[in-house]
């Protein structure tokens, strides 16, 4: 190399490491500069119904002008499979921002880099949700990292319960009490619903947390003798529960055919039609001053739980820019102004002291101490057996409470089912 | 020199000859001609027998007409429009709202609608350009092979499109057509073969190879037989074929959803199937219908617009030579 | 292709000379390959070699990312086991035994309105076929829209009819749900049959009918003796599209049921495609692509076979 070469490079290196550390006195976590410089172009595909990350991905190019990102939306029910094609015809994007639920899958084929020093490095690695982090683990590796988190939770409506002769700053306490709070709701008449749902197909979201509130899970540990769990006392209760609230009239009728309340089931939540909501926070982030919020959701006995949703982040393996893949990802996962961004959309951002520092309000509050509860089964056939609006968990569990069919019967068909495709997801990547 | 004046005037002789064939004439139309598919066939005067045919007749057809008048009529309307009921005082809240919206940088469909285009046209252009080819060949050519690559072009028809995403997006990407708008091209033109191969083919049997003969006798060659004598008469099925293709390239999802992973790239059936992003009443998570059918009208009034203008030919091009 | 083109045309011009067979020279027979070059090739690279990778794939085991192996038949065995499976072939037999009896009727109705002349007549035509032209995706938000329950404008009026309470939930019941998609289906895909079926009609000769009616059969017996025989060739192709393409229908229950509730509304090809995208079994779903094929496949050939006969029968 020439002379005048090396000195353009070092002045560049120098250059460039003041404005690092520059950068890194305006991000108020102070992480540690690791790595190379970020420059050139990152390609980042985020899932259409995830967090959208327009405008973060904007601040970050304000932060760093060398960074160009590339953001796609994807349909998210094709996220995977385009990933997978892409994969295979050898152009990934550097960076993908997925729900939640589908990390082990992604982990255990391959797709994403094993980020484990970098995440070491982070200053702020202890502070992020912990489920989140560590979904993202697989045998002791890391290979994701939470980057926009919801948790489900119980939210009712103030005035309604008031006009009810409830006290709208005593919510009920266990699956009973909200059966009691609807069916007093409900006899406002005027076409008041008691209670609805919001989403999460065969009440996986917002079902769950009533089962494991206490204790339990769906799922046994992860890998390849893992089991499904559904016919514990918990869970049937869960559905039986849901069973009587629909027989009782109870529950939000709905447009959609695997009977979430959908859009008719939110438009009546948010133009004050319903009395006790279960759902994400950001679903009704708009009209929050009119709705009480909790931690979590009443377990079937008391207690609450909550199923941590939202979107995770990895580097792909074969990611063309890892230097500006890792910057774009570490600033999303640490930096204040991300996490603003976030809660304005109604999503926390996945460091929990942050986001605590930012919540401002009951609202808030409330969403962040959700998180800390928050788990979520961990499974490479997670979308087979519970996401799969035809896999088993959803298409017995819907049988049981649209149905009313037997739930100790239902569950257990529901878990042989898929225990036989768990089987098969794990022999199918070799295991 | 006289070989193109003769091949001229057979030309136009043929063709005034199926004009007038064709023109309604009633009771004293010329019969149907011996001829294998002559002439296309004369219009048969059904007496529209009075009032009954007048009113079912009219009936039914705004009947089926109605479900998009109305969602053009709603595309008009605000968003809460059904909360209040929709009726004939809703006119007075008509609105270009919406599709103010629909072409507003932050929604910005105007990308995906020019990509729709692209696609669009360059299928009906390249769909028509390969099927007539193909068709005259298969039509006017008897050669080896001939029925076995007429069934290998109709195969698509008994495969379920659906099975063979996985396949594409590995040739695809082999050729380096990945997420780019050139390879839907590829796809939905491929996939169009069947009928465009098949209406085509049906146009030229329905020309009357003697014509042909006529004009090479005079000393034309393949080309300018193309040209001069059977464009002209397959004029109809041409414009059948790249109205359908284009049909096929604004309206297709499964294509541009599975081989498409750049927002830049997305075509408009996409950017209507992704609303939970896009269609929402801002500051509120719900679907606004207003903008929503607003979004449907402009999906679909190009192609309706385009069969509107076109209406002549499809009608002749779809007929071709199926009286044979 | 233009310099073999001329070459080929120079030779072809000679032949001109003398009485053209067309079945006739080499040159000939080159300059047809020739012209089906280019759709040979698009057929061969976008569906010969894909379909020979679907193969490969029905008898592999194929993870959504990782090592490909070979399963030998266990795909098909399993297939032959899967239950769901063949209860979603008997959903899209179904739905095809009732969409294309109604689909064809109302296009052969609708066909004998539109196959006279008249400004009146050609409106008719225009807005039967109208549905034709928008695709599917927009037809069903469209369908959507209209049946949202309480105030979609379908159950505005029902309610206001007295038929129903206007709260139907149309996609929430497997009964309601498949009427609608029926209902959607034939609206949407009646225009083309229709078409088809008036070209046969109006090259129908007006001596028979007249000849028919001389003989003084009404109406009723003109159509069904002297028309429907002459347009029967029509008739079986159109039917003969219409059983495939209701097989392997997928569209309309992609967008408006998602195979809900309970996968009641599956249809074969939503069931294939969840294998492969939402189970990510590809070796399994292309078992199942391949076996969807060979019964199309069969169906399509017995009823060629019997459109064949049937035409040989009148051959004029």
């Amino acid at each position: 190399m020439k002379t005048s070469t090396i000195r353009r490079s070092a002045i560049a290196a120098a250059a460039l490491t003041i404005a690092a550390l520059g950068l890194a006195g305006c991000s108020s976590s102070g992480t540690a500069d690791s790595g190379g410089a970020a420059k050139g172009t990152v390609t980042l595909w985020q899932r259409d119904g995830g967090v959208d990350l327009t405008d973060q991905v904007k601040a970050y190019e304000q932060a760093n002008p060398d960074v160009k990102v590339k953001l796609s939306t994807i349909q998210a029910d094709q996220y995977l499979t385009k990933l997978a094609n892409s994969a295979r015809a050898g152009s990934v994007p550097d960076l993908v921002s997925y729900d939640i639920v589908n990390t082990p899958l992604l982990a255990t084929q391959g797709l994403l880099a094993d980020v484990t020093d970098k995440v070491q490095g982070l200053s702020n690695k202890g502070d992020l949700a912990p489920a989140g982090v560590e979904i993202g683990t697989l045998d002791g590796k890391n290979y994701a990292l939470p980057v926009a988190l919801t948790g489900s939770q119980m939210f009712w409506n103030k005035s309604l319960f008031t006009k009810a002769g409830l006290d709208p700053t005593k919510p009920p306490t266990s699956l009973a009490e909200v059966k009691a709070a609807a069916e007093k709701i409900q006899a406002l008449g005027g076409g008041v619903t008691g209670f609805s749902t919001l989403g999460g197909v065969g009440q996986a979201w917002t079902g769950f947390p009533s089962s494991w509130a206490k204790s339990g899970s769906v799922l046994t540990a992860a890998g390849k003798s893992q089991k499904a769990e559904f016919t514990s006392d918990n869970l049937v209760g869960m559905v039986d529960w849901y069973q009587d609230m629909w027989k009782s009239g109870l529950m939000q009728k709905t447009d959609q055919p695997n009977q979430d309340p959908g859009n008719v089931g939110q438009e009546n939540a948010l133009n004050g039609k319903v009395g006790i909501v279960f759902g994400g926070a950001n679903t009704l982030t708009a009209k929050k001053a009119d709705f009480g919020s909790a931690v979590g959701i009443p377990g079937v006995d008391g207690g609450s739980g909550s199923f941590l949703g939202g979107d995770e982040i990895g580097m792909t393996a074969g990611a063309k820019n890892a230097d500006g893949a890792w910057s774009l990802m570490k600033w999303l996962v640490s930096s204040k102004k991300a996490a603003e961004i976030d809660l304005s959309q109604g999503w926390i951002a996945p460091d929990l002291t942050v986001a605590k520092s930012l919540a401002t309000d009951d609202w808030s509050k409330d969403i962040v101490d959700t998180l800390a509860i928050g788990k979520l089964p961990k499974s490479i056939a997670y979308n087979a057996v519970i996401n799969d609006p035809n896999g088993p968990w959803a298409q017995q569990s819907q049988k049981v409470i649209f149905q009313g069919a037997d739930a100790k019967t239902a569950l257990a068909s529901a878990e042989k089912q898929a225990n036989s495709l768990i089987e098969q997801a794990y022999s199918q990547v070799g295991q | 020199m006289s070989a193109t004046d003769v091949t001229r005037r057979t030309t136009a002789g043929s063709r005034r000859e199926a004009s007038r064939a064709s023109r309604p004439e009633g009771p004293d139309a010329p019969d149907r001609t011996d001829l294998p598919g002559a002439t296309p066939p004369r219009r048969r005067r059904v007496h529209a027998s009075g009032v009954a045919y007048v009113v079912v007749g009219t009936v039914l057809a705004l009947l089926f007409i109605a479900p998009v008048l109305y969602i053009l009529f709603r595309s008009f309307l605000p968003a809460d429009a059904d909360a209040r009921g929709i009726g004939f005082e809703s006119i007075a809240t008509l609105t270009l709202r919406n599709y103010t919206k629909v072409f507003d940088p932050s929604v910005d469909l105007r990308q995906n609608i020019v990509n729709s285009f692209a696609v669009a046209i360059s299928v009906a252009v390249l769909v028509a350009i390969v099927s007539t080819l193909a068709a005259y060949a298969l039509s006017k050519i008897r050669f080896r092979g001939s029925t076995i690559v007429f069934v290998l072009l109709l195969a698509p028809l008994v495969v379920p499109f659906q099975g063979l995403l996985t396949p594409l997006s590995i040739v695809l990407g082999k050729l380096g057509l990945l997420d780019s708008l050139a390879g839907v091209v590829l796809v939905l033109v491929t996939l169009q073969l069947p009928f465009s191969v098949f209406v085509m083919r049906n146009t030229f049997d329905g020309i009357p190879s003697e014509l042909e003969d006529a004009a090479a006798i005079d000393g034309a060659g393949t080309g300018r037989i193309l040209r001069s004598v059977m464009l002209p008469l397959a004029w109809p099925g041409l414009v059948t074929t790249a109205l359908f293709g284009f049909m096929a390239g604004w309206n297709d999802l499964l294509s541009s959803v599975t081989f498409l992973s750049t927002d830049s790239k997305y075509t408009l059936p996409l950017a209507l199937s992704s609303i939970s992003t896009s269609f929402k009443i801002p500051g509120v998570p719900v679907i606004d219908p207003g903008l929503l059918t607003a979004v449907a009208c402009v999906a679909t009034v190009p192609v309706v617009v385009l069969f509107l203008a076109l209406q002549r030919y499809y009608t002749r091009g779809l007929i071709g030579g199926s009286i044979k | 292709m233009t310099a073999v083109t001329s070459s080929a045309l120079a030779g072809v011009a000679d032949g001109a000379k003398r009485s053209r067979p067309r079945s006739a020279s080499r040159r000939r027979q080159t300059l047809a390959w020739v012209l089906v070059a280019p759709a040979l090739v698009l057929a061969v690279v976008f569906f010969v070699v894909p379909m020979v990778l679907l193969v490969g794939m029905s008898f592999s085991n194929w993870p959504l990312l990782g090592k490909v192996s070979v399963a030998g038949v266990a795909n098909y065995a399993q297939a032959f086991q899967d239950t769901a499976f063949w209860r979603s072939l008997g959903f899209s037999l179904l739905f095809t035994v009732v969409s294309v009896p109604l689909g064809m009727a109302a296009s052969y109705a609708a066909a004998t309105m539109v196959r006279g002349e008249g400004r009146l007549v050609s409106f008719v035509r225009t807005a039967f076929f109208m549905p034709v032209v928008i695709g599917f995706t927009a037809a069903a938000y469209m369908a959507n829209v209209l049946l949202v329950p309480g105030t979609g404008v379908i159950n505005v009026l029902l309610k206001s009819t007295g038929l129903t309470n206007g709260d139907t939930a149309w996609f929430t019941s497997p009964d309601t749900a498949f009427w609608a998609v029926i209902v959607l289906t034939v609206w949407k895909s009646m225009g083309v049959a229709m078409i088809l079926l008036m070209a046969g009609m109006q090259a129908v000769p007006t001596e028979v009918i007249e000849a028919a009616k001389i003989d003084g059969a009404g109406w009723w017996r003109r159509e069904g003796s002297v028309v429907f025989p002459l347009v029967r060739r029509q008739f079986a192709l159109c039917m003969l599209l219409a059983v495939s393409g209701s097989i392997l229908v997928f569209d309309q229950f992609y967008v408006l049921t998602k195979g809900g509730p309970s996968g009641s509304t599956t249809t074969t090809v939503m069931y294939t495609y969840q294998q492969s995208f939402v189970r990510y079994d590809l070796g399994y779903g292309a078992a199942l692509s391949m076996i969807l094929t060979v019964i199309i496949l069969v169906i399509a050939i017995v009823q060629l076979r019997a459109l064949r006969s049937t035409g040989q029968e009148d051959e004029r």
